[in-house]
């Protein structure tokens, strides 16, 4: 909504005693830098060394704002992290372990300096999506088909290549359908060391229990999430807890050596806000995908329909 | 013989900002996620740009010569001419990015990105305020903070030199 005010009509005084004189601080806290929009300002520090952020910050209040943002922290952590992740409460925190920092005498992490006299729309947009929640956005506008007890015949017929399904039913049996909880995944394998989708150089991994204390104290704007496909080889165990249902039996794979096997099942675990942006599987292969615990939601582009169609998951129900 | 080549190649105009006019190959301003959608669904044949100067879009219409014409051969020449593309002054590198950055030309936006955090690499804080002509609005005593909380970044060999 928008306010227009008629200058003619305004009684207020000049100056109210109230009002204080704001300074801006950005002209001569950026220098030559304020040509650029703040998101370039903002790509060019990730290109920085943890060392050279360090010191940018005490060039100007400007400067101690932006070298202080945990996005780039993030970025700068899993550039440097060479070793298992523990989040330590916020990414410059986690940053500065990675590095061997001790906090103990060393007060960077104390409370932050605030300033005045800046602001940032792009900043603030930013913070505003590490802090939206999606509870507000669920629906299922039922523009995607329901089947249960399905047939391979009529999986095939119907569905195979041709349309999305939502097939219910077809995890009431497997362990994992009560197992594959946060509590109670942690209770067995809290010290197992699971992958994390792939954002940086190396490969990183996190324990359970380090992971599930991530998700808690985190605001990220997209949260690493763990995308292991090496957890049948981790944990064996969690194997047992579900099988291949029947519909999706049939498996090009197996034409293959056992060494030859491209990697073919992911445990995947998640908070809100995480997930993968727009792509296409790797080698156009098909999968099937279960939904255990939460809740997801799909954006298919339907090529024929050249819309994207949008379902959300509810539990586990099967999706092809 | 004099012939017409239409339906060969499509060229295109681009104005800066001083209305001085570029005219080149359709093709070429593809690599700008701005102009490509400009070409493509609104079909225009000619571009005011009124924010970039001529000399920054001279610069920019180089690379994209230059971009186009890469291959796996040509990969050393090209990184050369990168390198020489951005040793530029301040000023002008600034314009390049602002420009680059409206343009939405994703490859050479990195770049230069790269480009100017390259000349704050290992720089002292003084040396970086020099070159940007930041002042600092700091307390004295907030400053020697600073130096106190983060003593490791101070540490060791810092370039003071502004060039």
């Amino acid at each position: 909504m928008e306010v227009e005010e008629n200058p003619q009509l305004q009684t207020q005084p000049e100056s109210s005693p109230m009002e204080v004189e704001q300074i801006d601080r950005r002209p001569a806290a950026l220098g030559d830098l304020r040509l650029l929009p703040d998101e370039v300002l903002c790509a060019i520090l990730t290109f920085l060394t943890p060392r050279d952020v360090a010191r940018l910050s005490c060039v100007s209040s400007v400067m101690y704002i932006l070298c202080n943002e945990e996005p780039l922290w993030m970025s700068i952590c899993l550039d440097i992290a060479n070793r298992q992740l523990q989040y330590k409460g916020s990414w410059k925190r986690t940053a500065l372990d990675q590095l061997n920092v001790t906090f103990e005498n060393n007060e960077s992490c104390r409370k932050p300096l605030h300033f005045d006299g800046f602001n940032s729309l792009f900043l603030y947009r930013r913070l505003y999506r590490c802090y939206t929640s999606l509870n507000g956005f669920y629906y299922d506008t039922g523009n995607v088909e329901r089947a249960k007890n399905l047939s391979i015949e009529e999986f095939h017929d119907k569905y195979d290549g041709q349309k999305p399904v939502l097939i219910a039913g077809l995890a009431d049996t497997w362990p994992a359908s009560t197992t594959w909880t946060t509590e109670e995944l942690l209770k067995k394998y809290e010290d197992t060391a699971f992958k994390l989708s792939q954002r940086s150089r190396h490969k990183i991994k996190m324990k359970l229990k380090d992971y599930v204390s991530y998700i808690k104290l985190q605001h990220d704007e997209d949260p690493l999430y763990i995308f292991d496909e090496k957890f049948g080889e981790t944990a064996p165990e969690l194997l047992k807890d579900y099988s291949v249902p029947n519909i999706f039996k049939e498996d090009f794979f197996d034409v293959l050596d056992r060494d030859q096997r491209p990697p073919f099942r992911w445990l995947i675990m998640g908070p809100e806000r995480s997930g993968a942006s727009w792509h296409v599987d790797p080698a156009l292969t098909s999968a099937w995908n279960t939904l255990l615990c939460g809740r997801k939601r799909y954006i298919i582009e339907n090529q024929s329909l050249s819309f994207p169609v949008i379902l959300s998951q509810g539990l586990a129900e099967y999706f092809s | 013989m004099a012939s017409s080549t239409t339906g060969e190649k499509k060229i295109l105009t681009l104005k800066g900002g001083d209305n001085e006019e570029f005219i080149l190959e359709e093709s070429l301003v593809l690599q700008s996620e701005l102009l490509k959608n400009m070409v493509k669904e609104e079909r225009v044949s000619s571009i005011p740009l009124p924010s970039i100067k001529s000399k920054t879009l001279v610069k920019i219409i180089e690379y994209l010569k230059k971009h186009a014409e890469l291959t796996p051969s040509n990969k050393e020449e090209f990184k050369n001419f990168e390198k020489e593309f951005v040793n530029v002054v301040l000023e002008e590198l600034l314009d390049i990015t602002v420009a680059v950055n409206y343009l939405k030309i994703n490859g050479l936006l990195e770049f230069c990105c790269q480009a100017v955090a390259d000349r704050i690499k290992d720089k002292s804080v003084e040396a970086v305020r020099k070159i940007f002509r930041i002042e600092s609005d700091f307390t004295p005593e907030e400053e020697s903070e600073f130096r106190k909380e983060t003593p490791e970044a101070f540490e060791g060999d810092l370039d003071d030199t502004t060039n």
